[in-house]
Formats: C-alpha cells, structure tokens, sequence
C-alpha cells in the first residue's frame, strides 16, 4: 500500500489494474482520478487547449481502459499513459495541420515580424517561453515537455515517444537550440 | 545562440586558445546539452565546472542553459483543472457492460478447438496415406495428385475455421500464427521443396507478430501457438510427401488382375465341377486358369486369350477387359466391359460402358443398364439380352460421369436451398437486427440448452415431416408438409442469422476495434461460412471428406440455429427468457 494524494493508504496501479482485468471496472475510476491531471498536463502542454483539452483527456483515459490488457509492469503506468497521450496528441495535431485547423507551428512560417515593444513587457519569462514553445515543430516540442515540465527521464522520454535514446538526445537539443532562436527573433528582450 | 554568434565565437577561439583549448570547449558544450537534458555523470559535471571557470563562452553559454530549462520548468506551472471522471467512467462501464452481454469465452475451448483440429489433420492424414497406399497403378497416381491438393485444402479449411474461432476468442496473434500455418501447410502439401519455405514462414511468424504488434515481446501463448504450428505442418508434410511415388499407370495388358496392393480379395471356397471349356484343358499346365472369385475396386482386370478363370468376376469402378475365358459370371460396376471372350455364365454390367465384340460368347443372359451399349451383331448370347438405359444415363456417359452429373445436381440443389436461406436470413437480419443480436448474444450462456433443444426440434421435424408426407397422399398432408417446411426454414434462418451475426461482430470488433450494424456484421459472418458450404463434390477422398464435413457443419450449425431460436423463445421479451445481466455499480461520486 502507498499515499496517494489524500494521504489514505491506496493499492499500488499494477494491483488495481488487476483487479480491473478481472472485472472490478468500477475501480478504473481510481486511476482516473490519479492520472487525470497528468494525462491533462501533458496535452495541454504539448498544444491541445480549451474545450479539446477535456475532449482529449477523455479519450485518452477511455483508451487507457479499453488497452489495459496490454500494459506491461515494466514501466510505471503513469509512463504508460504518458505514452499513449503523446502519441494520440501527435496524432491530433498532425490531423489538425493535414485539415488546415491550424497554424504551421513551424518557426519559420510562424514568424510574423519583429513583435512590438509591448509584448514581453505583458508576459512574463514563462508565458514568452510558453508562446515560444509553441512555435515548435512537433518533434521537438514532445521531448522538450516530457524532460523540462514533466520531469521524465530520457531513458523513459525514449520509451513514451518509441525513439532511441540517442536520437532523443539530438531532438532534445535541437529542440533548445530552435527554441533560443525563435525567442532571439521574436522576444530580443528575453535574451537581452 | 544565432549562427552569426557561433561564428563569432569561433573566431574568438581560433584567436584565444589554442587547438586543445577549442576541441574542451567542443566538448563542454556538449556536456551543456547533456546536462541541461539531466544525462550528465557527476565526473563530467566538475569538468565541466572546471572548463567553465576558465572559459567566459562556455560560462556564458551554461548560463543561458541553465536559464532556459529554468523558465521552461516554470511554464505552464498551471494547468486547467478538469474532472472527467463521470464521462470516462459512464463509457467506461457501458462497454464493460457491452462486454459482459456478449460473454467471455474462456482458453478452455480454445485449446480444446486446437487439438480437435490437430487430431483430425493426424487422423484424416493417416488415412490418406493409408488409401493411397491401397490404391494401384493409375489409381494411385491420380489419389496422390489429389492427396496433395485435397490435404492443402483441408489443412487450409481446418486451419481458416480454426483461426476464425481464435479470432472470435479475440485473440489475434493467434490468428495470424494459425493462417501463417495454413499457408505453410498449403505450400507443403504441394511439394517437397517447398518444405524450406513453409519453415521460413513459420520462422518469420515472430518477426510478422512484431512488426503487426511493436513492442510486445513473444509471450509464452505465442510459443505454444508456434509449437502447435509445426505439428500442424508437420501432420501435412507427413501426409503429402510420405505417399508411395505411383508407378507407370499401367497399360490394359499389364492389369492382368495382379492380386497386388489394394485389391480386395474374396476367397470363396466353390466346387469346380466344371466340364471345361472348348479348346482349355484345365489339367494343361500351359494353360493360366484361376480360381478364385475376384472381386476387383477400382482396379484393371485383364483376361488374356488363352487364359482362363474359372469363377465370377466382379469389378467395381474399373475395367474388365475379356479375351480369354471366363467361367463363372461377369458383373461390373460403374466401370467399363470390353468383352470379346467367353462367359460360361452371365455378364451383367451396370452404369458400364460396354463393348462386345465379334467373338463374345455369354452363355447365360447379358444384362446391361446404363452406360455407353454397343455389341457386334456377330456377338452370341445364349440366354436373354437386356439392355436398359436408364433415365438421364441415355447420353453416352459412364459411370464416374454420371455420377458426376448427380453429384453437380446435388450440389446445385444445395446452392438453391442455401440462397432461398440466405435472402430469408437477410430479410429478418433487416426488419428485426435487434431480436437478432439478442438471440445471437445469448449463445454464450444457453449453447448447452440450444443443441438440446434444437435436437429435439430435429428428430419432431423428421418425424412430423414423415407423417405429412405419408398424408400428403390424401391431400390433406400436403398443407401441412408446406407449413412445416416454412417453419423450418424461419426458425433456422433467425438462429442460423443470430449466428452468423456473432460471428461477423465479433471478427470486426476484434480485427479492427469497431462496430458495425447488424445487417453488415451478419453479411461478414455469412461470408466467412460461405466457403465451407461451397465445397463442390468431386471424386476422391479429400474432395469428399471436406464436402461431407462442410455438410456436417451445417447441420451443425443449423440444429444449434433452431435450438437457439427456440431456447430464446424467438427472444420474445415478454416471456422473460434472457438472463439479465446485473446492472454496473454506479461510479462514486466525483471529488
């Protein structure tokens, strides 16, 4: 048994799960409510926002269950989940670029011009790197999440993306180098 | 940092340090990135450190790091809150209770089904080798093309219906090691030298697994399905290539009634009171006289002038060729007669094609129906000639055609019976789809009721179909026998539908994670069992075996139909048959 949120003595995720194969569903909601938040988390992170955001976050949680037969114990499932929710917001805002629903996040057709001189002066150093971050292609901005706001290991940012380590590495830091210079062109006062 | 600041940097370098100095500031900003993504070691940490201290760039450049992982830890340090609880969980448990409606079906069937399937390869293969062991001249080398290609076609059957239950069972691995195997056995059972590819396949039935399922390792169920592989192949490899080679298919001359292989050979103890033959001494030791009845299937029998045999001749599916003399009768079955010798007794040939020559003597009667007739008019019987053709043999045809002819109108009757079922399924399966997937949904928990009853519902149809027939001499029981035989045909078509409709939905729902609407799931059902019903009768063994068994199925499948219907009360609601399900605990409240 370990705490979780509350601090009330909870079974570990390998034994709910169990317990779910075997038929207690009703269960599941624990897991719900555990990983809620994290599944919200990354997807808001990586790009998903508003009423999506929730649309998304159920989806992946339904998944979740309907799959939950092929999780392995060998990673925690929280990176099980972080898994599935990079793969399936990938796969959204792939679609979404397909459809035209939205804009290039490629910085070099994202960039509309010098910014005015209000704009760092409104955000602060986060929102700036938050706005940056979004200009990111995809393949860059998923490590970046994964390593610098959720915390994980590259060993595990390698399993959630299903990349080597070693290209993980090479996107991680291509990913910050394109990031210093998206905020050199549009915030020069971020790196002043 | 932008280009325009590396270069700089670089010139800077190449003015300031020297080539060592530049190759650790290489090598320090490697490190930056290492440890800005929090996979540098603690030694190359103090190097770092070190590096840092005496070079003001690469100072500069971990600062700018450390800043950016810095601000990129503090975005999005809040995230919108949201409860999604009560929507995941409201599907969540609608499919578990989807689920539970459908019924889990346990290993046990699985293996069970998987080792009825083995055994019957091992057995049917045992008895092929066996019959085509027993199988001469010709014979055998037609039996060992048509062993191959009937054991590839079993294996392959066996091995689809084998591999379309597993899919039903939802296992999906399974299914593709098992239609790997059907491939292998196919292309086993045609020759030899395909052995190496049929291992190939299964060789590549992990790496096929892997690239359909990324990232699963092989479990030990996938191992036992690949032992179970080889068996299979194994079972084919054995039957298809372990055949007798056929020898040269014989000439007419050469059959000479060799009591060889296969032949099954009566002895039957006579009296050989016989006053001899004109012109055959029996006591000549030059003379080849016989003496045994021979009774001859599907093999060659030649009397050569001058030779005699001195009892009844009967040959079934074969030809008997007469120059010499026999001396008992002639019978012969479904198979040709070329007689221009002596029969002491009769000569009575049936569905034969029959020849008799010039110097054909038949000292009893010559009797003659159906089959090719021609006799020479200096040809001399000495008690009655009959020659019949019989209806619809009138056209020049043998035996084997003929029978070929029945077997194309049987099978075309078939096809009738089975379309009038299809449409009749069809119609219901569209005017009521939700009576039909309660009644298929229910398979899971009375199949045991279901094949009682249907049974039962079988043995009262024979039996009432019986007494209306014999009415239907009065009339009165001509009605009756319509009335039944439409009910027949609803009962089993709205079971048969229910059935087919489980199989089609689960198939989909296991293949390609979706649903499809009853009247489409029943259309892939009733298109996985049309090839098991479309097996065309042919002569040998194979061909016949899986026809037979293709019937069986559907007798099969049509007695669990009608009990099904039944046992579902034609899923009449209101009578209150099907067991409901318990109703899902409600999910807890949020919070």
């Amino acid at each position: 048994m370990a705490t979780h949120g509350s601090g009330e003595p909870t079974e570990s995720d390998a034994r709910i799960i169990e317990r779910i194969l075997a038929g207690e569903t009703a269960l599941y909601e624990q897991l719900v409510r555990r990983y809620q938040r994290l599944v919200a988390s990354v997807a808001y992170k990586m790009g998903i926002r508003d009423a999506d955001l929730e649309d998304m976050v159920s989806e992946v949680l339904i998944k979740a269950y309907r799959n939950l037969h092929r999780y392995r114990p060998e990673h925690a499932f929280s990176t099980w989940l972080y898994r599935l929710t990079s793969n399936r917001v990938l796969d959204e805002l792939r679609a979404r670029r397909r459809g035209g629903r939205s804009e290039p996040l490629d910085e070099r057709h994202a960039d509309p011009g010098p910014p005015t001189d209000c704009a760092v002066e409104a955000a602060d150093r986060a929102q700036v790197v938050a706005t940056a971050l979004g200009l990111l292609p995809d393949e860059y901005r998923a490590p970046l999440v994964l390593l610098h706001m959720e915390g994980r290991k590259v060993s595990e940012i390698a399993y959630v993306l299903g990349l080597p380590e070693g290209t993980v590495k090479t996107r991680l830091a291509r990913g910050r180098e394109r990031l210093r210079q998206i905020l050199e062109r549009r915030f020069p006062e971020y790196t002043a | 940092m932008s280009r325009s600041e590396e270069r700089g940097d670089g010139r800077r370098h190449s003015g300031e340090a020297t080539r060592q100095q530049r190759a650790e500031c290489r090598r320090a900003r490697a490190w930056i990135e290492d440890e800005a993504s929090g996979a540098l070691g603690a030694r190359e940490v103090a190097l770092l450190l070190r590096h840092a201290e005496s070079c003001a760039d690469c100072n500069a450049r971990r600062g700018r790091s450390g800043r950016l992982v810095r601000d990129l830890a503090l975005t999005f340090a809040s995230v919108p809150a949201m409860d999604v609880r009560r929507r995941v969980m409201e599907q969540v448990l609608a499919e578990a209770q989807a689920a539970s409606r459908r019924g889990r079906v346990g290993w046990r069937p699985f293996w069970i089904g998987m080792a009825a399937s083995f055994s019957t390869v091992c057995l049917l293969a045992l008895q092929a080798r066996r019959a085509a062991a027993a199988l001469p001249g010709e014979a055998l080398a037609e039996s060992h093309l048509l062993l191959r290609l009937g054991f590839g076609g079993w294996t392959a059957l066996s091995s689809t219906v084998a591999a379309l239950s597993t899919l039903a069972l939802g296992l999906v691995d399974a299914a593709v090691h098992i239609l790997i195997s059907t491939a292998t056995s196919v292309f086993a059972a045609r020759h030899a030298a395909l052995w190496l590819v049929a291992l190939i396949f299964v060789a590549s039935a992990v790496p096929v697994v892997r690239v359909l399922r990324p990232g699963r390792h092989v479990s030990p169920l996938r191992m036992l399905m690949a032992a179970w592989i080889v068996l299979h192949l194994g079972a084919g490899v054995f039957a298809a290539q372990d055949v007798p080679s056929p020898p040269d298919p014989p000439g007419i001359g050469e059959g000479r009634g060799d009591p060889g292989r296969g032949s099954i050979q009566g002895e039957i103890t006579i009296d050989l009171h016989d006053d001899g033959v004109e012109g055959i001494d029996p006591d000549d030791p030059e003379a080849h006289i016989t003496g045994q009845v021979k009774v001859n299937v599907v093999q060659n029998v030649t009397i050569e002038e001058g030779e005699v045999h001195n009892d009844d001749l009967v040959v079934v599916g074969g030809t008997a060729v007469i120059r010499g003399e026999v001396r008992g009768d002639v019978v012969v079955v479904g198979g040709k007669l070329d007689l221009n010798g002596r029969v002491k007794g009769s000569a009575v040939a049936f569905m034969t094609d029959t020849t008799i020559g010039d110097e054909a003597r038949v000292g009893g009667d010559l009797v003659h129906l159906g089959g090719l007739f021609e006799a020479s008019p200096e040809a001399k019987v000495g008690g009655e000639t009959f020659h019949a053709d019989l209806p619809g043999l009138a056209f020049g045809v043998g035996a084997r055609e003929v029978a070929d002819g029945a077997f194309h109108v049987v099978y075309l009757i078939r096809l009738l019976m089975f379309a009038i079922l299809f449409w009749t399924m069809l119609i219901i399966v569209c005017v009521a789809p939700g009576r039909i997937t309660s009644i298929g949904e229910a398979l899971g928990h009375h199949w045991g009721r279901a094949i009682m009853l249907g049974l039962l519902a079988y043995a009262a149809t024979c039996v009432l179909g019986f007494i209306f027939l014999i009415l239907s001499l009065l009339l009165i029981g001509l009605p009756l026998l319509a009335m039944l035989g439409f009910a027949w045909l609803v009962v089993e078509a709205m079971g048969l539908a229910a059935i087919l409709w489980l199989l089609g939905d689960r198939v989909v729902r296991n293949l390609f994670r979706s649903e499809l609407a009853p009247a489409l799931a029943f259309l892939v059902g009733f298109a996985i069992y049309l090839p098991t019903q479309m097996i065309p009768f042919h002569w040998g063994v194979p061909w016949m075996v899986m026809a037979i068994l293709g019937g069986a199925l559907h007798i099969c499948a049509t007695v669990l139909a009608v009990g099904l219907t039944l046992a579902t009360q034609f899923e009449n609601s209101r009578l209150g048959f099907r067991k409901s399900t318990p109703p899902p605990p409600p999910p807890s409240p949020a919070g």
